[in-house]
């Protein structure tokens, strides 16, 4: 009979720490697989805006970069929200129509309202959809991106039968200086920017919100064993992601000092991008605010970059297409390493522990 | 203090109130009745195990006191108050937590979110940290183990993901704790400790229901068992004064003679299989077999014993980490199931679900594994995927009103067939059959026999594992015993006894675990 003795035992006791220090080196310095992305996301932003600003003296004007961030506003504002959506498990993939739903409702009821109002409503607008898209995911229980691609066609739908299908003008004076405007030399929307990436920073960190929406992402059915409502909190997101949607087409619309019809198309992609290439996982759980606003940077840049150095148009698109597929790539790279080395490591202390045995 | 007399009190088999009693506990689901009249009575501050087979209805006893599950018949006394109605929330408000079989951590957090999930300390909607993590701390403490509260919980090995979920089920006022199989995915030195920290609440006066079909691990932690079979409670016992022995036949108990009679093959002499030493990251650790022509190879062993999962490496469907394999003498290293397939090997996995394209029809199931045997250049030629499905389904006796019936329209048994019938249809000569007779009628189970026994005549080997004993018997040559991934020992001949498969199959070969006593000894060599 083997029994084990008290010395073997207590050996085999303080073996234990050691694998998981091995493991914790797995981590490089400590970090996560998310962590190494979003330094690395980091570093590739210095990169490229470095190369960047060799190549063009035209890059780091203190106007051309205002341009950049007037651009990617709408891109940031909305995925925030977008963000956490995700990392819950759930898609939005109407907040293109949206921005042109808000901006052109804000438009047609600013003859009868005064302009603050008249872009609440637009606004406000955009906060319905949300909840549609709510109610059709959650108690419905249809696929997300199934319901939101459906949203997507009845809201753009919605917005031609509104319009007859053209940009409304004669806006007043007032209606422009919400997108238009500038405080302390910085545009609006810039400012918009900053508290509405200040706002979700704090429901990720600091709220249940945000720890609810890593919890029902990662794992719905511990969620639910542990009591928390995870349901709601894909439902507040929704509503969330679609009145920053509608914001952004408010701020879209007072720039452009209209509603424009055609605006937002294909605009869901950008905050897809944008998200994915910040880290964010489809598959939910894991990703993060300041990570989506890199990820928008990264292709602002980009953009913005390509034109100054006169690439055509259709180049860039090429471009971002290339950027997003690489970047998801190294991804895949990074967490099959991780698994492999973690797998190994498992495997290589229970052969160790057999060995022991016999 | 008040547990130790309680302790003493059960040790009289006479405690003064029970934490629960259940009584004349009934569950059925479809047809299948899963307790039938169930007892139990548990005392406070022991450690009582459930005991029993594979499907004795110790998972539907504890979903039962989970209050996940609502009972057909039967009353539940908490405290020696009659609890009308019990569900998840009431249970909750009871003190009743439960472990579940199935690791429930939220691998993307930290070990400190994972502790609080559900039970944040906020004030507005936000997350207090700082109270947050020495309420986590205290958890910790409490229960006495020892994490890094920032790591994220995915990167810990499943032993201490564990260890997060006990922890996080013991806060607040924990009465009683149910752990349904925590051992199942542990290695041993992971058990001693987790029985460390069963000990330890015990010492707390928290009373433990512990799930487990491991026969030295029930004698080890122990208080009080209770023994199921079929559904019945046979008996409880306080595990200080009952054998293994006995635990086993309370186990067992029911009559072998199911009465079928079935020609057992003649194995020749020619090694068809040899493994060795086979590891996979699924769980088997180090098992070695090897198989003649026209042999079956009985696979048993209780849940998490590995006998799927040695099905699955055989087959290649997962890749072993370590280990070699031939196959009529030649290496066998099959990268996936479409490598086995050429080496001419086919399995009938335990889901059904995994085999069966149920929508098709029984043409398209019977030739869905053979595309290279009834297509010229990716066009399939109709006339001869209907010949050979309908050769297959009259060598099986398929029971179908034609081959282009849909399969779902048939029974369970007929649907099975169709699924052998898959690697029949490509003469295959290595069958893998993994529980092939699960959810199926008699008269099915026989005619499954039968083609067995047709196959291995014609020279065809067959490795099937079963939940079912009696069957194995009778249709095996020799018969392999898995314990928690490991070869416990073969048994062929007249040693092909019950007895000595379960003696095995519960335990494991005599130096897995200690166990100390000298019946003990006895009894793994019984022969």
């Amino acid at each position: 009979m083997s029994v084990p003795d008290r010395t073997e035992q207590e050996s085999s006791a303080k073996a234990t720490p050691e694998p998981s220090r091995r493991q914790r080196g797995i981590f490089s310095w400590g970090l996560t697989t998310y962590h190494q992305k979003l330094l690395i996301n980091i570093l590739a932003l210095i990169i490229l805006s470095a190369a960047i600003a060799l190549l063009t003296d035209r890059f780091l004007t203190q106007k051309n970069i205002t341009n950049v961030l007037r651009t990617v506003a709408p891109v940031i504002i909305v995925g925030s929200a977008f963000t956490l959506l995700m990392v819950s498990r759930m898609l939005d993939l109407s907040v293109g129509s949206v921005l042109a739903l808000s901006g052109c409702v804000a438009a047609l009821t600013v003859p009868h309202l005064p302009v603050p109002l008249a872009f609440l409503v637009g606004i406000l607008s955009g906060t319905l959809v949300g909840l549609i898209n709510a109610t059709l995911a959650i108690p419905i229980g249809i696929n997300s991106v199934i319901a939101t691609i459906g949203t997507l066609y009845i809201v753009r739908g919605s917005v031609q039968l509104l319009t007859g299908g053209v940009a409304v003008y004669g806006v007043p004076e007032g209606y422009t200086a919400f997108g238009g405007g500038a405080i302390l030399g910085i545009p609006n929307p810039v400012w918009v920017l900053l508290v509405v990436v200040a706002i979700f920073y704090f429901l990720e960190r600091f709220t249940l919100v945000g720890r609810y929406s890593v919890a029902v992402g990662s794992n719905p059915e511990a969620s639910r064993l542990s009591g928390v409502p995870g349901r709601q909190v894909q439902a507040l997101l929704f509503v969330l992601t679609g009145t920053m949607a509608g914001l952004a087409g408010v701020l879209l619309s007072s720039r452009l000092r209209s509603g424009q019809v055609n605006v937002g198309v294909g605009f869901e992609f950008d905050v897809i991008v944008a998200t994915v290439l910040g880290g964010t996982i489809l598959a939910g759980g894991e990703g993060t605010v300041i990570g989506t606003v890199i990820g928008a940077l990264i292709v602002g840049v980009l953009k913005n970059g390509l034109n100054l150095l006169g690439v055509p148009a259709f180049w860039q698109t090429v471009a971002q297409g290339v950027v997003l597929v690489l970047a998801v790539a190294l991804d895949v790279f990074l967490r099959q390493r991780l698994t492999n080395r973690m797998r190994r490591a498992e495997m290589a202390k229970l052969q160790q522990s057999a060995g022991m045995e016999a | 203090m008040d547990n130790l007399t309680s302790r003493e009190a059960a040790e009289e088999s006479i405690s003064p109130t029970p934490l629960l009693r259940i009584k004349a506990l009934s569950k059925s689901f479809g047809g299948v009745q899963a307790l039938s009249g169930a007892r139990l009575e548990v005392t406070p501050g022991e450690v009582h195990t459930v005991f029993g087979e594979n499907g004795a209805g110790k998972s539907t006893l504890v979903k039962i006191i989970a209050g996940v599950l609502q009972p057909d018949s039967g009353r539940i006394f908490w405290d020696g108050d009659e609890i009308r109605s019990l569900d998840i929330h009431a249970a909750d408000r009871m003190g009743i937590r439960i472990i579940y079989q199935h690791l429930s951590t939220v691998t993307h957090m930290s070990v400190q979110e994972n502790l609080s999930l559900g039970r944040e300390p906020t004030w507005l909607g936000i997350i207090l940290g700082r109270k947050e993590r020495r309420q986590a701390q205290s958890v910790l403490e409490r229960v006495g183990i020892d994490l890094e509260l920032d790591r994220q919980a995915g990167t810990l090995p499943v032993a201490e993901r564990q260890l997060i979920e006990i922890a996080r089920s013991l806060q607040g006022d924990v009465k009683l704790l149910v752990m349904d199989e925590p051992t199942a995915s542990l290695g041993d030195r992971e058990v001693e400790r987790l029985f460390d920290v069963m000990r330890g609440l015990r010492e707390r006066g928290v009373t433990i229901i512990f799930i487990s079909h491991k026969l030295s691990e029930v004698m080890e932690i122990s208080d009080r068992v209770t023994v199921l079979r079929d559904g019945h409670t046979i008996g409880t016992v306080q595990a200080d004064s009952t054998s293994p022995e006995q635990l086993v036949e309370m186990m067992v108990g029911r009559d072998l003679s199911h009465g079928f009679e079935v020609q057992r093959s003649q194995p020749l002499d020619e090694v068809l299989l040899e493994a060795k030493d086979l590891w996979t990251d699924t769980g088997l650790r180090g098992v070695s077999l090897s198989l003649r022509r026209g042999e079956v190879l009985g696979i048993y062993g209780l849940m998490g014993s590995g006998r799927t999962e040695l099905a699955r490496a055989l087959f290649g469907a997962d890749r072993l980490v370590s280990g070699r394999m031939r196959l009529d003498g030649r290496p066998y290293d099959p990268r996936s199931p479409a490598d086995a397939k050429r080496f001419g090997i086919g399995l009938v996995p335990e889901e059904r679900a995994q085999a069966i394209f149920d929508i098709i029809s029984v043409r398209e199931n019977i030739s869905s594994a053979s595309g290279d045997l009834i297509a010229h250049l990716g066009v399939i030629r109709r006339a001869l995927e209907q010949h050979l499905s309908n050769q297959v389904v009259e060598r099986l006796k398929v029971r179908t009103p034609s081959i282009e019936a849909p399969i779902r329209s048939l029974s369970g048994g007929n649907q099975q067939k169709v699924i052998v019938g898959k690697w029949l249809m490509r003469e295959a000569r290595l069958l893998i059959l993994d529980d092939p007779t699960a959810g199926v009628d008699v008269g099915a189970k026989l005619e499954i026999y039968q083609i067995i026994s047709d196959l291995t005549r014609g020279g065809a080997s067959v490795i099937m594992s079963s939940s079912e004993l009696p069957e194995l018997l009778a249709i095996s040559n020799r018969i392999l015993v898995l314990y928690h991934g490991r070869v416990a020992g073969v048994v062929e001949g007249e040693n092909m006894t019950q007895r000595n498969v379960l003696h095995f199959a519960v335990r494991g070969t005599k130096n897995e675990r200690r166990n100390g006593t000298n019946q003990d000894e006895e009894l793994v060599t019984p022969f």
